[in-house]
């Protein structure tokens, strides 16, 4: 994938947050939204425009892919994996995310930290 | 899932683009599923947020693919809360209007003038053409029509004429009849003149109306039953519940009331002065005139007749049923055939509004046009305005605000500036309503005008309406500012694309008011001539009222012409008095009379109407209608003496003289009887100022007076007429305390009254077209203005290299005149189209009047002119050197 990335492609939550739930297992849509809610205790829900915008725009960039599910779902309901483009990108981003915090805490302006 | 939600999930699929429908749909839809489902159990509240969020979100969705369909996944901006994008949108949008003070508010008040005007209008439309009668099942109702051919006059119907239609229509399950007379009523505070409605014993129940206390009376009610209006139970009765069984007196008979009818309503008929009935009676035989309720034929016709259909009925059955009736009447009665009277029906509520739904569409068209050009003028400023911007959006752009929230930012501020708008509309309608009422000539219907949930509803739906209009294409534009080329440096000369669109919204905006012009100044023209035509006689400086003497204590005719001559009499001794005569009915008042005649050359079977008059002679001199030949009425002259009018004269003995000929008539009914004539006076336009008189017979009220029935007083005054009031209603008082004065009124109030009609829509066209107008400047000064702008840099560079200021002045002038010439034609031509439906009030001007429309055009055009002028002035004295430094 040649995109390059400016500053205006900064990974949104949500993106991020899709990610995150399928780099655990493949999941189907509406899985893709529970894993989100539960991960983030319910602070993040995601409406069925943004998640399948999301996962229209994450499928054509290469980012995931679709494969079948698993027979005992009836083989009927696509499933997403997350595809090794899709991988190296959460992955820079949490590297980036995790600077921020090493700086944070060095710092000592994380909350926790500071007490 | 039930089906309106499934298909709103289908419409807002809908709206994505096809890739994505295609590869997601059956996705969407199960995780809505799921998700409603899960909603469903925590109740209906939960339900409702959830449809709201989903709603939006995939809105929101559709609106991002739509608008960059191929962006970057990792954007995907979910929001904590589906509003909060639209909020924040809203909140910038805002700020950015605060921003442009003044165009926001120019935009504010064009949108509320336009929308407020509008939404006004409709409410009148609404309440007179639209909503339904207060009866019930209203659409059943049918007036039954008796018109003269060829002429444009209507027909009464006579008791006898009504129970034909009863038996003969079957159509009709019903058939009821209404007349209007003038009564004095005593018995209840101070003798009053008032007008009662006279209806036959079913009206009540065939137009469904039941009354507000006690009953309605039925055909079982004896004679001497009334049922009062609420205007006249709390005026006259101060709201007594006790008035139940009391007696008035109408004309001196007792009549008991036994019921009281609903506030506000009235019972509309065609052609009948419903706001004039002060209570109702059913039918008797006091009245001195005659038994209309049993008369055959012609004579004494004073009833409208409503049928209602039945069941099986349909009007086109009823209209072959009368047509059969028709042909009966017209055997038996030639008065009938002479006049070749036709039966019509008529569903009562088309009927009602019929004289009125021409000015009301008119003034909805007119309306709309300002509506259009307020729009066009609205969306030319919104278009600047996103140019303008371009720079800041394409930065805003560059910093990673995607298209679809740049998009949202811009269509916001039209939302915002729409709502305001609306507001402003609202309140300006409300007022609006208030003005039409108090210009407005009695509208039928006119009291249900309100600004109630509908009309809310309406412009609430045109100030959407409008903002998606209007903000829609600047929006997208300004959403698609391309960085890049927006950054890269001064912009090239060159015109953009939206330069067309800009110029045909200006050249829209000045065609649009130049067929309002043009209806302004056709309906003025038309005014001054209806103002200038000579009535027959001069109005100022005289008052009328009514007289009405009770046939239960005054024999007619001696004694009530003895009242009456020993009155004027009296009232000639009156200071201030210059002179007075007695005539009924006056020029121009609601009254008319009018029946057929034969004298000369106009032979039986020669349709030949002529207005029936009684007076006395002191009339004539008292509105200064000259005598032409022979003299006035004289002491020692036969009952059966006649004076006519010039326009008789002419028709009956054209190039003799009729003097001492002979004229059959029939003012009282029957067989017509033979007449002399003493004297031939000029014509006077009794019915309208637009119609040539038909000519008139006037009857000696020395032979010919009667009771139960007004007259009217007419007095010339040396001072100002209505002064003159109290006076004669004490010298009323004095000669019998039981008949009151009635309807005072001045002859220039009567004039007024004719001209109301075209008055009320030239205020209106002329508002509007002034409006119309100035929009239409500011949008072409604006654009101009804009243009020369954008070009300045060019300009400067032309200047530079020794460009005259003549030429540049030449250049920008040239363009505003253009777009000013291609719109003075296009108007020129919509005027020519759409003057066509002004016909009904134009007076001596024909509707494509050349010097209307030049004279317009030229107005307008030199107003354009000079609103280009003065930005080309400006353009022409730019600073080169200053104007490049900053570029």
């Amino acid at each position: 994938m040649g995109r390059t990335r400016s500053p205006r492609d900064l990974m949104t939550p949500a993106t991020l947050h899709i990610l995150l739930a399928l780099a655990g297992e493949d999941l189907h849509g509406y899985g893709v939204k529970q894993e989100v809610e539960e991960r983030t205790a319910g602070r993040l829900r995601l409406g069925p425009g943004t998640l399948y915008e999301a996962i229209h725009r994450l499928e054509a960039d290469g980012w995931i892919e679709e494969v079948p599910g698993p027979d005992a779902a009836g083989g009927k309901r696509k499933y997403y994996r997350l595809a090794p483009e899709g991988r190296m990108a959460m992955e820079e981003e949490l590297r980036r995310l995790a600077a921020i915090v090493e700086f944070a805490r060095d710092e000592r302006l994380l909350p926790e930290e500071a007490r | 899932m039930r089906a309106p939600m499934r298909t709103l999930v289908r419409v807002l699929l809908r709206l994505h683009p096809a890739a994505f429908r295609e590869a997601r749909g059956v996705e969407v839809a199960a995780f809505v599923e799921a998700e409603r489902k899960r909603a469903a159990h925590r109740g209906a509240l939960a339900l409702a947020l959830f449809w709201t969020r989903t709603t939006l979100d995939l809105f929101r969705s559709a609106v991002r693919l739509r608008v960059s369909p191929s962006g970057p996944a990792s954007a995907v901006q979910p929001g904590r809360r589906a509003w909060d994008a639209p909020a924040r949108d809203l909140r910038h949008a805002a700020r950015a209007l605060a921003s442009t003070p003044v165009l926001s508010a120019v935009v504010v008040l064009t949108l509320g003038l336009s929308v407020g005007m509008t939404t006004a209008i409709f409410s009148v439309v609404d309440a007179v053409l639209l909503q339904p009668l207060d009866y019930r099942a209203p659409d059943r109702l049918v007036h039954v029509t008796a018109d003269v051919e060829g002429e444009d006059m209507r027909a009464l119907f006579s008791g006898g004429d009504l129970q034909e239609i009863r038996r003969t229509v079957d159509a009709f399950e019903a058939a009821a009849g209404a007349g209007f007379i003038r009564q004095n009523l005593t018995g209840a505070g101070l003798p009053r003149h008032v007008g009662v409605g006279w209806g036959s014993g079913d009206l009540f129940e065939v137009l469904g109306v039941e009354a507000a206390l006690g009953r309605a009376f039925g055909p079982s009610d004896g004679p001497g039953t009334v049922v009062l209006t609420h205007t006249l139970w709390r005026d006259q009765f101060g709201s007594d519940p006790d008035v139940l069984g009391r007696s008035v007196q109408l004309d001196g008979h007792a009549h008991t009331v036994v019921g009281v009818l609903p506030e506000g309503l009235r019972l509309h008929l065609p052609s009948f002065p419903s706001g004039d009935v002060a209570l109702w009676k059913n039918p008797d035989t006091f009245w001195q005139n005659g038994d209309i309720w049993n008369a055959q034929g012609p004579s004494l016709g004073l009833l409208r007749v409503v049928g209602r259909l039945a069941p099986a009925g349909t009007l086109q059955q009823a209209r072959q049923q009368l047509a059969v009736l028709e042909a009966d009447f017209r055997r038996r009665f030639a008065e009938y055939e002479t006049a070749g009277l036709t039966l019509g029906a008529v569903p009562l509520q088309n009927d009602l509004v019929a004289d009125v739904r021409r000015t009301l569409l008119l003034l909805l068209a007119a309306v709309g046009v300002v509506l259009l050009i307020a729009c066009a003028n609205v969306m030319g400023l919104l278009l600047v305005r996103a140019r303008q911007r371009r720079r800041t959006l394409a930065v805003r752009r560059a910093l990673g605000a995607s298209r679809g929230r740049l998009f949202g930012l811009l269509l916001g501020e039209s939302a915002i500036l729409a709502a305001l708008g609306g507001g402003v509309g609202i309140v300006l309608a409300v007022g609006g309503t208030r003005l039409l009422e108090w210009l407005g000539p009695a509208l039928p219907r006119a009291e249900a005008v309100a600004v109630d949930a509908r009309v809310l509803a309406f412009g609430l739906a045109i100030s959407v309406g409008v903002t998606f209009l209007v903000g829609l294409v600047p929006a997208l534009g300004g959403s698609r500012a391309d960085p890049a080329d927006e950054l890269r440096g001064p912009r090239s000369v060159a015109e953009g694309s939206g330069g067309l669109l800009r110029n045909g919204l200006v050249v829209t905006q000045l065609a649009f008011s130049l067929v309002l012009l043009v209806a302004s100044g056709l309906l003025t023209s038309s005014l001054a001539r209806v103002r200038s035509v000579d009535p027959g006689f001069d109005p100022e400086g005289l008052l009328t009222f009514a007289v009405s003497l009770p046939g239960s204590r005054y024999e007619w005719p001696d004694e009530t012409g003895r009242f009456l001559i020993r009155f004027e009499e009296r009232i000639a001794d009156l200071p201030g008095v210059e002179s007075v005569g007695i005539m009924w009915p006056v020029p121009l008042s609601d009254s008319r009379w009018m029946s057929l005649y034969t004298a000369g050359q106009v032979d039986e079977g020669t349709r030949a109407f002529a207005d029936y008059r009684v007076g006395t002679a002191g009339y004539f001199e008292t509105l200064d209608i000259p005598v032409l030949e022979g003299r006035l009425f004289g002491e020692g002259d036969r009952a059966e003496s006649v004076v006519i009018s010039r326009r008789v004269a002419e028709r009956a003995w054209p190039g003799e003289s009729g003097l001492g000929r002979v004229v059959r008539a029939n003012p009282w009914g029957g067989d017509p009887v033979e007449y002399e004539v003493v004297g031939i006076v000029d014509d006077v336009r009794y019915a309208d100022l637009r119609q040539e008189a038909q000519g008139a017979l006037y009857f000696d009220l020395r032979h010919w007076s009667w009771a139960d029935w007004e007259f009217d007083v007419v007095l010339r005054t040396t001072g100002p007429p209505a002064a003159l009031t109290p006076a004669l209603r004490d010298l009323l008082a004095d000669a019998d305390p039981e008949v009151p004065l009635a309807a005072p009124t001045t002859m220039t109030e009567l004039v007024d009254r004719q001209l109301a009609g075209i008055r009320f829509a030239l205020s209106l066209v002329a508002l509007f077209s002034v409006v119309a107008g100035v929009l239409a400047l500011v949008g072409l000064y604006g654009v101009i203005s804009y243009m020369a702008g954008r070009r300045s840099r060019e300009i400067a560079i032309r200047l530079a290299v020794g460009s005259g200021r003549s030429g540049i002045a030449r250049l920008v002038l040239g363009h505003g005149l253009r777009l000013t010439l291609v719109g003075l034609a296009l108007g020129l031509g919509g005027g020519m189209v759409s003057s066509r439906l002004l016909e009904t009030w134009l007076y001596e001007v024909e509707a494509t009047d050349p010097a209307t429309y030049m004279g317009v055009a030229a107005l307008l055009g030199v107003l354009a002119l000079a609103a280009t002028a003065v930005p080309a002035w400006r353009t022409a004295r730019l600073d080169p050197m200053e104007v490049l430094r900053t570029e």
